[in-house]
């Protein structure tokens, strides 16, 4: 039989499209810029020297191109990738972990035959608006489980949060429910409901929550100021943080002496570009992650799947 | 990564230099320290900025669980791009609003605490226009040592909260019962 060619066709584009093309994109072009403009200055002030910074102000191009800042942060380069290997770590395992028990505890609370799911949500939500405080939270950590200078301290605070499973539970519930019943016609188990039906359908959801989660375990420095002493656990933020300090420390105790010729090395000692260098370094990889996670936003996952 | 944020705003601020994208902060650019009414907008508009990025990713991932059918079937019908939004898209996302609603009014009385505090600094000029239960329960303490007091603001605080998210929760399942929290 003679291969028939399928001939493209090319459809004009309506006039309401085109004017909802103008709009989108004019719109999402400034949202865009707006929101990468303060992360060109950071990355330019990072690039720029002291004096100039402190003279002029930032400006969207390095100014008086130096590294100053960048050896600052790299003097020591074993910490800052000590500090890496460690919030890497506590990212990956945190967010697999995590990920799970919220799905888990998602898909419960929004079947609709759970008698109980009602109570549950709302045990689960008071917890956010009424807290204990620190200090019981301090001494069950520290006390009671006794996690003080251990990796779970960073790791269990973050595994479960309200929010997400909000977000997941509001996902979950939008699932046409005679796919749950065909399952259970067909003798699936709870579990297997769970694994083979309901996560392949939820990608988009399961993207953003693992997004989340991992930008969370990414950007603490709380956990690790309360918990760990050693210095061979800091996560990247709190070691961003103890070198700002230090630096402002280093300063104040500059200013004080009386020495005349330390107000000299003083003016040169970079501190606004040193946050920025820092700044830099600590979101560096980060940034990375949301095109990594874009390739399971995928549209109309359920098409079909329910008949009539 | 509020401190990518922070540090732009805050030195700017402090030391008056110009604004170079933002028309708006640019025209009022003389009024920020002189007329303090205008701090709400301000802290508003930035609090908005701040929650762009997660704000998106949440609608987006709503937006692409919609049935695609669904858009054909509406195009067939005789409906535009602008009607499919409204009539399609809006309603079928409805769950995952009134959700993010929902959080959004408990975090009314908790405000932005980092934020605000760092954005306001020392200018005791604007106390009065800026100050949150948050920030002024923190400034209270510092000031005056006394623990009781900034206790029972924080008390004071959760409850008030609670209130609001029972009586929204309330209305919200009087719409539709599926959309409640609890």
């Amino acid at each position: 039989m003679p291969q028939k060619t399928v001939q493209k066709q090319k459809i004009k584009k309506g006039g309401d499209q085109i004017a909802l093309d103008i709009i989108a994109y004019t719109f999402c072009g400034l949202v865009a810029l707006m929101c990468f403009i303060p992360f060109l200055m950071i990355l330019s002030g990072s690039f720029s020297s002291e004096e100039a910074i402190t003279a002029n102000g930032f400006s969207l191009f390095p100014q008086d191109f130096s590294l100053d800042a960048y050896k600052t942060v790299f003097k020591e380069p074993i910490v800052v990738i000590r500090a890496y290997a460690t919030t890497i770590g506590l990212t990956f395992a945190g967010t697999a972990i995590g990920l799970f028990v919220q799905t888990m505890t998602a898909y419960v609370l929004s079947r609709r035959d759970f008698e109980w799911r009602n109570g549950f949500s709302f045990f689960f939500y008071f917890t956010t608006l009424f807290s204990g405080g620190l200090v019981p939270y301090y001494v069950l950590i520290t006390q009671t489980l006794n996690l003080r200078n251990n990796y779970l301290a960073l790791l269990l605070p973050l595994v479960f949060s309200v929010y997400n499973l909000l977000v997941m539970k509001s996902y979950i519930t939008a699932l046409p429910e005679s796919l749950i019943d065909a399952a259970k016609i067909d003798g699936c188990g709870e579990f297997m409901t769970l694994i083979r039906i309901v996560m392949p359908l939820i990608k988009p959801a399961l993207a953003t929550v693992g997004l989340f989660i991992a930008l969370a375990y990414w950007n603490d420095w709380y956990n690790a100021m309360l918990y760990v002493n050693d210095e061979k656990m800091y996560p990247l933020q709190y070691f961003l943080y103890q070198q700002v300090n230090n630096i402002e420390a280093y300063k104040k105790l500059l200013s004080n002496a009386t020495i005349s010729s330390s107000v000299v090395s003083s003016m040169s000692l970079p501190t606004q570009t040193l946050k920025m260098a820092l700044t830099i370094v600590v979101t560096g990889p980060i940034v990375l992650a949301y095109p990594i996670v874009q390739k399971y936003f995928v549209q109309g996952i359920t098409i079909g799947a329910v008949k009539g | 990564m509020h401190i990518i944020i922070y540090t732009q705003i805050d030195f700017r601020i402090n030391t008056g230099f110009e604004a170079i994208f933002c028309l708006f902060e640019y025209i009022l650019y003389d009024f920020k320290d002189t007329t303090p009414k205008v701090w709400p907008w301000i802290l508003a508009f930035f609090n908005v900025w701040k929650g762009i990025g997660y704000g998106s990713v949440m609608y987006l991932a709503a937006i692409m669980g919609i049935d695609t059918s669904l858009y054909e079937a509406a195009a067939i019908d005789g409906a535009n791009v602008f009607q499919r939004i409204f009539k399609v898209t809006i309603p079928m996302i409805m769950p995952t609003t009134i959700i993010l609603l929902l959080l959004s009014v408990g975090g009314i009385f908790k405000g932005n605490f980092d934020m605000f505090y760092n954005l306001v600094g020392n200018n005791g000029l604007l106390y009065n226009y800026t100050d949150v239960i948050d920030t002024l329960m923190f400034r209270a303490l510092i000031s005056s040592n006394d623990f009781g007091m900034s206790a029972a603001m924080g008390f004071y605080q959760s409850v008030l909260c609670f209130i609001t998210i029972v009586i929204v929760n309330k209305l919200v399942g009087m719409y539709d019962k599926d959309y409640s929290l609890f």
